[in-house]
């Protein structure tokens, strides 16, 4: 051990290892300093209109990233030689070190191959910490990857902090009733984020970092056929939900054209999926997405537990026959009225 | 007609139509019924609609308190063939990695072509027992899965596109949205064969498990502490809109601020 060690934990050599990430992991292990450090972050692309561009959850976990880590900030992505066209983007928001998994015949996602080579990546590169976006790909790629470094894993954090030299992953539990403090005793730590969780995002424009090219192989093929669902409802600034206290199915239509207008998109609630009115891709709460829109507007939506749980709105404005609902108190305006005439109205106003 | 070896997990939670908060904003858990969580149901059932074209054998398995066995009592009422019961209290305090080893553990020595599974459990939300339990056993993974057909394709949703594909076994599915014809309710004659049919109990050491490898032990996650959700300080402002244009009125506004 040398001798300028650092005398709280008498390993890392730069003697402030409260300011690296999670540099318990030296205190606890003494594993290699030279490799163990700094986050990475799974940078998940979409391609839509024929371009390729970051899952709008990215910049903001990398942006987070940049803040709790003091050590270097690792991306990978998989894409075709267009995924070139992202890097100055990429490491403007912080990023140091890019892995840029390429195949000839790459086609999306794929779970066993992605799985497969991100881990190899891990392992070479030996970050402290990796994060992923929760979403569905996420979720299912994480935990495969979590399983084959034999690592500890947790879902849908919704924060992110260094307390006493250790990451602490926290996460709503039990419908959000209840948030718990994670920490994981293997390394790297790992842990998906909830997309939205991270709105702050901070970008410098023509910032450097090193891309480096890496092969993956695919081993599985998949047919796929894009959904027409296109727009997806936790992108949205505003959103308009729809509940089961909106009766007629043409208020859907209205609520369309009114979503059109303003720029926002039309969610709704667990019993409107069971109608059959929309599709579950539009289903918030529990069981549906987690959205976190500024503006969430709740046509005839009682506020379960569980589809409160899946809102984290900066203001939510309710439109409700019933003043006492449950959501009437979660919320910042309550609207007591008819939800069909006041949708049917406000669709009729924009023609005139 | 190949046979097809079958395994469904289910996990018992309370029953999310009875959970109620206390004023304090916290679960009451007293008094609340289990029922199998909505996802395993979904599993379930398109476990048992394979036996409509295949000679598929199920067996249920879940890992709970002893009182789990009212969830897997449903299990063979709705037709499975067979119910195991993972149950210890040297299991308690499993994490997703501890919970995904004690179950591949069990499986091993079934060792069936396909793993059906609820995407995730509604008392946890994790999403993450299928994918591990898929890497332990070496098996083929499908995820976001909203239909399985007689001839065995697979249809995946993920957020902005929907995938079929010719599934491989072995292979775990974890299940997101299943709307199949399977019967909701049990026929008299499964249901009065589930009464006489019994339940495997399987502990640790039935397993041959190792305690450092599960339980919190085996647990690669700790939760330090639990804290209430700081709830957002609201001053709700009440609006008359008994008439549509006034309210469509306050709307706009709201929207402009």
């Amino acid at each position: 051990m040398s001798e300028n060690s650092c005398s709280s934990c008498q390993s890392c050599s730069d003697g402030n290892c409260g300011d690296r990430l999670p540099p318990g992991m030296l205190c606890q292990y003494n594993l290699n300093q030279e490799t163990s450090d700094g986050i990475m972050v799974f940078i998940e692309l979409i391609e839509s209109e024929g371009a390729l561009r970051l899952h709008p959850s990215v910049p903001g976990i990398l942006t987070k990233a940049r803040e709790i880590s003091d050590g270097r900030l690792f991306g990978i992505i998989f894409a075709k030689v267009d995924g070139k066209d992202l890097y100055d983007e990429i490491f403007s928001y912080g990023v140091d070190t890019l892995y840029h998994m390429r195949n000839p015949k790459h086609h999306g996602y794929s779970p066993r191959s992605y799985s497969r080579s991100f881990s190899e990546v891990i392992k070479r590169v030996g970050p402290s910490a990796v994060l992923l976006p929760a979403t569905p790909i996420g979720r299912e790629l994480a935990p495969l990857t979590a399983a084959l470094l034999e690592t500890g894993l947790t879902a849908d954090c919704t924060d992110l902090k260094i307390e006493g030299c250790r990451l602490h992953m926290i996460r709503p539990a039990l419908g959000g009733n209840i948030i718990a403090s994670i920490v994981s005793d293997s390394y790297p730590n790992m842990a998906t984020v909830r997309p939205g969780a991270f709105s702050d995002v901070k970008k410098e424009t023509g910032r450097k970092g090193t891309a480096i090219s890496h092969p993956y192989t695919i081993d599985e093929e998949t047919e796929k056929s894009t959904s027409d669902d296109i727009l997806d409802i936790t992108e949205s600034r505003i959103l308009i939900s729809i509940g089961n206290g909106v009766r007629k199915p043409s208020s859907v239509d209205y609520a369309f054209k009114i979503a059109e207008s303003i720029g926002a998109n039309v969610s709704c609630s667990r019993t409107v999926v069971d109608k059959g009115w929309l599709p579950q891709t539009r289903q918030v709460g529990q069981s549906g997405k987690m959205v976190s829109p500024d503006i969430y507007i709740a046509f005839g939506i009682s506020g379960s537990v569980q589809h409160m749980a899946g809102v984290k709105a900066k203001k939510i404005i309710t439109v409700n026959k019933d003043r006492n609902a449950p959501i009437a108190s979660l919320s910042d305006t309550v609207i007591v009225g008819d939800c069909d005439q006041i949708l049917r109205k406000w669709a009729d106003s924009l023609q005139n | 007609m190949a046979e097809i070896n079958v395994v469904v997990l289910v996990k018992q939670v309370p029953d999310p139509a009875s959970i109620k908060l206390s004023e304090e904003g916290t679960l009451l858990r007293d008094g609340v019924p289990s029922v199998i969580d909505p996802f395993g149901k979904m599993a379930l059932r398109l476990a048992i609609s394979l036996k409509k074209k295949h000679d598929a054998h199920i067996t249920a398995i879940t890992m709970g308190p002893m009182q789990a066995s009212d969830v897997l009592r449903k299990c063979l009422e709705h037709g499975c063939d067979k119910a195991v019961l993972l149950s210890d209290r040297k299991f308690a305090g499993s994490d997703t990695w501890a919970t995904s080893y004690t179950l591949s553990k069990c499986i091993e020595r079934i060792n069936p072509d396909l793993i059906i599974c609820g995407m995730q459990a509604t008392d946890g939300d994790t999403a993450q027992v299928p994918a591990e339990l898929s890497v332990l056993l070496d098996y083929n993974m499908y995820s976001n899965v909203t239909d399985l057909s007689d001839n065995l394709r697979v249809t995946q949703a993920y957020e902005r596109e929907i995938r079929t594909s010719q599934m491989k076994t072995p292979a775990v599915i974890s299940v997101s949205r299943y709307n199949g014809d399977a019967p909701e309710l049990s026929s008299m004659t499964d249901f009065l064969r589930a009464r006489s049919m019994d339940i495997e109990i399987l502990d640790a050491e039935a397993l041959g498990l190792s305690y450092d490898k599960i339980g919190l032990r085996g647990s690669k996650t700790k939760v330090v502490k639990t804290f209430t959700p700081e709830i957002r300080k609201i001053e709700t402002v009440y609006h008359d809109g008994s008439d549509p244009s006034n309210a469509v009125k306050i709307l706009k506004e709201e929207l402009n601020e």
